[in-house]
């Protein structure tokens, strides 16, 4: 193990100590602990709901806290960070025992190409440190406010279509920002991407705080290497795109450029409140311009490092090696295992060297037991050079696998249970941990993914090549971990108060893209109660193989038809039936619970004020709906207009809960608002803070005249956040009436 | 103190496959024994990993144990695994491994008794033994010769006499042991 990661960890486990004995405060032991990749996970605040009351986890080690409000007996997550997705299978091996040693012996892939163990005692994790630092991985910074993971495209150095190969430039990227001075000061999290090329999706460029894109350039008849650099990217609750800062960063100019950029995002990035400090922010409060200037001035500072150019010298340092001969498959379909032959149409993929391709191994729902992790491990060594890497959509690929091998290969992995086919397909689902292991998590998105999973699976033979295609993504709250808003179609968890009960729903969110490297964003429709999802789903999928037009997306197709269309199929499944006619509607996919039960009782006088506030905040959300079908139409600045009386509608409808005699003027409206929700702290969201309120006070503040498209995007995403805000909080005025008061 | 050189014990015993209710069926039932502080032991939550292959369908994790509803080796079984040193239960005969083979015993007779499972049976004749700890247990003929008393004597109040087979099919599994009555 190297000394400097040996290190690490034994200072890692001296804080375990010191916070153990109240020597560290739980701030700074939190924050220590993220860098180290250690997160939080649901419950870890002692307190459960368990389908009638919330009741207190009685952890053995009482009050000692591992962060505020985070218990230190309760299970955490453990994020190991694997750059460019690349594990050897020695590594594959080592995540398979820690997985069973110390978690619950599945490993579970994120969009970030990261692995994570659920279930982790924190006193568990300087041993699982050190077993990984062994074969060369680290976890430090793959949580907390660094740089995370660097990721890029899974065919990098095998795609037909790259540039070059970008590998070796992530690889130096990875290795110069860990623990670098001018990364240990930010304010968020930082985020970084490669990809080869600018029209696949594997790389996902745009929505990154830098995506780095391979760029050649003949200069005097000699073709040069470099990057075009876009910044500022994200999704987070309201995604941004990435804008281009630089159209051609020379390779050797790559490391000190990114150097830069980040000492801008640490001198300029907002420090007090959370909710605006990624780097989109900068760019939105400083402009583009400006952020290039002061990226431009910095590098001028920055004191020459030879390591921003030795990696140079030997790029092919991060070089896979196959260890099979290439040779084409001499054998037709007719004479090959039919399921061999399905799978291979969605999951094998012809790699630029001739004979050899790369096969998706697709993990439903991104996850691997420990068994079928030393599996695959093994086939890796044998038929792939002895590596894997890990996509974005979750599963893994399998590359340098000679042609000839490929039916062996599918054999292999059928045997563990990996030889499903789909890869990127509507059956292909990614999805966050939503409420199953997230503290933020609204709704269940692995359960609706798992039940999408179970009904598609069973059509997959009927089902339309045009419907086959669509890539559905799924996040269980509006942080956007599932990447909902680059799906063809996506859903987003929400929940609704029906007749004094919390429902679990999902805004249906389409019109994104997710080829072009992600090129652009869905909005949401409207919410639907999280069980009629499956059928949304179908119809949505049935009307498009019966209505496209010959080659039309399926983002033309909802273009054309029009989101009045969209928005109707989305009201015919918005009902929710009463509790005593059915109660499945009142709990979540794949969780017995009831979701809500109304524990604090449903009083008259709650029973009373329901109707208005609910009627509000669904007129406000129509009022949303309509601002979209204005942004289709270029009327950016009606649009946001709308968005922002929206806004008020909701702002007015939750007011009028404390006082009643609320006018209707706006200014009033938002005075009030501010005074007796914000300022009393009723409106603030437990995880979220005061973020969704600014939102509407900007954009009361700002108006809506001289509008882009982008920005009146962005003030629909907004309202909707803030209606959905409004939403929860009127839920804790209804459930806990005690905090009117 | 345990007899054997560590606490990360799990421990399965395989259903009667005619038995085996829908792994779904386990996720309510699971979630009661939480509500109910049934197992009076620190349970958390329930998982669902019923889209795996062969692996923990069902998890009741908690602080001290999990029990899971296993897929491994493609049987289903009650999976035990107990987590940390954790103090002893007042009824179990003063080792670790008598105390996991309590909780599961004991668990899975209330599986069995509840209507919801359909008449889910647990074999008593045979039981898998893992030691999920590589640095005090390898997987070797040392370790196996090392435990197999302990084992035997534990085990047996399930299984009376008895065969022990190690596996030995793929060296980077943890230690692991199959028991069975002997004929």
């Amino acid at each position: 193990m190297p000394e400097a990661l040996a290190r690490e960890i034994d200072i890692f486990e001296t804080e375990i100590h010191l916070r153990k004995q109240g020597k560290i405060e739980e701030k700074l032991f939190a924050e220590t602990r993220l860098r180290r990749g250690a997160y939080g996970q649901r419950y870890d605040n002692g307190q459960r709901h368990d389908g009638e009351a919330t009741r207190s986890l009685a952890f053995p080690s009482g009050e000692l806290t591992k962060g505020p409000s985070t218990l230190w007996d309760a299970p955490g997550m453990q994020r190991i960070k694997l750059p460019f997705g690349k594990i050897t299978s020695r590594q594959l091996d080592v995540m398979a025992e820690c997985a069973e040693e110390y978690s619950d012996a599945i490993l579970h892939v994120t969009t970030r190409q990261d692995v994570q163990l659920h279930f982790v005692h924190i006193e568990d994790t300087p041993d699982m440190m050190r077993r990984l630092a062994a074969v060369g991985i680290t976890t430090r910074e793959a949580c907390g406010n660094s740089v995370r993971n660097v990721t890029a495209c899974q065919f990098a150095g095998v795609c037909n279509d790259q540039s070059f190969d970008v590998t070796p430039y992530a690889n130096a990227i990875a290795e110069h920002l860990l623990g670098h001075d001018d990364t240990q000061d930010f304010g968020r999290k930082f985020k970084i991407a490669f990809s080869g090329c600018t029209d696949h999706p594997c790389g996902l460029t745009s929505f990154h705080d830098v995506g780095a894109t391979a760029v050649v350039r003949e200069e005097d008849g000699v073709k040069k290497r470099g990057f075009s650099l876009h910044i500022g990217g994200g999704l987070g609750s309201v995604p941004h795109a990435a804008k281009l800062l630089d159209p051609f960063v020379p390779e050797a100019e790559l490391l000190p450029t990114f150097l830069a950029i980040c000492r801008v995002f640490s001198k300029t990035g907002e420090r007090e409140n959370r909710a605006r400090a990624r780097f989109k922010f900068v760019i939105k409060r400083l402009g583009l311009e400006e952020v290039a200037r002061l990226v431009a001035e910095e590098r001028t500072k920055l004191r020459p490092d030879p390591r921003w150019t030795a990696f140079l010298d030997d790029l092919g340092r991060t070089d896979d090696r196959p260890n099979r001969a290439a040779a084409p498959l001499a054998m037709s379909d007719r004479d090959l295992d039919p399921a061999f032959v399905k799978w291979r149409a969605t999951n094998v993929k012809a790699q630029a060297q001739p004979g050899y391709v790369v096969a998706t191994v697709t993990l439903p729902l991104g996850d691997l037991t420990s068994e079928q992790a030393r599996g695959l491990s093994a086939v890796a060594t044998e038929f792939a050079g002895g590596a894997v890497r890990a996509t974005a959509e979750q599963n893994m690929c399998l590359r340098w696998v000679s042609e000839a091998d490929l039916p062996e290969v599918f054999e292999r992995l059928r045997a563990i249970g990996l030889g499903e086919g789909g890869a990127s397909t509507i059956t292909d689902m990614v999805a966050c941990p939503g409420t199953d292991t997230c503290k933020l998590g609204i709704s269940s998105s692995r359960g609706l993914a798992s039940e999408l999973r179970r009904r598609l699976t069973v059509i997959d033979d009927r089902l339309d090549p045009a419907a086959k295609a669509l890539h559905v993504k799924m996040s269980g709250c509006f942080n956007s971990c599932g990447q909902h808003h680059v799906a063809d179609i996506g859903f987003l968890g929400v929940s609704r108060n029906v007749g004094g009960r919390r429902v679990p729903h999902f805004q249906v969110v389409v019109g994104g893209e997710w080829t072009r490297n992600a090129g652009s964003f869905g909005l949401a429709i409207g919410a639907i109660p999280s069980k009629n999802v499956p059928e949304m789903l179908t119809r949505l999928t049935d009307r498009f193989v019966r209505e496209k037009s010959e080659g039309e997306s399926f983002q033309a197709f909802i273009q054309r038809i029009g989101k009045k269309e969209v928005r109707a199929m989305v009201d015919a499944l918005s009902p929710v039936p009463a509790y005593e006619v059915d109660r499945s509607y009142y709990s979540d996919w794949g969780d017995p619970r009831e979701y809500s039960i109304g524990d604090m009782g449903v009083g008259e006088c709650a029973g009373e004020v329901v109707p208005f506030a609910q009627m509000g905040l669904a007129a406000a959300e129509r009022e949303v709906f309509e601002a979209q079908v204005l942004l289709d139409k270029q009327a950016f600045d009606e649009a946001a207009e709308r968005a922002l009386s929206a806004m008020v509608g909701a702002a007015r409808a939750l007011t009028r809960e404390v006082h009643p005699n609320i006018g209707d003027g706006v200014d009033e409206i938002v005075d009030e608002f501010r005074a007796r929700l914000v300022d009393t702290k009723i409106f603030i969201d437990p995880f979220a803070g005061a973020k969704f309120a600014h939102y509407f006070f900007r954009a009361h503040r700002e108006g809506s005249t001289g509008q882009t498209l982008e920005s009146a995007h962005q003030r629909i995403e907004e309202a909707q956040l803030f209606i959905d805000s409004a939403h929860q909080c009127y839920e804790r005025l209804v459930t806990k009436p005690e905090v009117r008061s | 103190m345990s007899a054997l050189p560590t606490d990360k014990i799990t421990l399965k015993l395989y259903a009667e496959p005619a038995t085996i209710p829908p792994a779904h069926a386990f996720v309510e039932v699971f979630h009661d024994f939480i509500k109910a502080g049934t197992l009076g032991e620190m349970l958390v939550d329930v998982a669902d990993y019923g889209h795996v292959h062969q692996g923990p369908s069902v998890l009741l994790c908690g602080h001290e144990s999990d029990y899971v509803i296993d897929a491994g080796e493609g049987r289903v079984g009650l999976l035990y695994r107990r987590k940390r040193a954790t103090t002893l239960r007042g009824d179990a005969r003063g080792s670790a491994l008598d105390d996991s083979l309590h909780r599961l015993r004991r668990v899975a007779s209330m599986l069995e008794g509840d209507a919801r499972l359909g008449g889910l049976r647990f074999s008593r004749t045979e039981l898998a033994l893992s030691l999920v700890d590589r640095l005090r247990a390898p997987s070797t003929e040392e370790t196996f010769a090392a435990v197999a008393p302990a084992l035997r004597a534990s085990l047996g109040s399930l299984l009376g006499p008895m065969t022990l087979r190690r596996d030995v099919a793929d060296p980077r599994r943890p230690f692991t042991v199959h028991a069975e009555r002997a004929a």
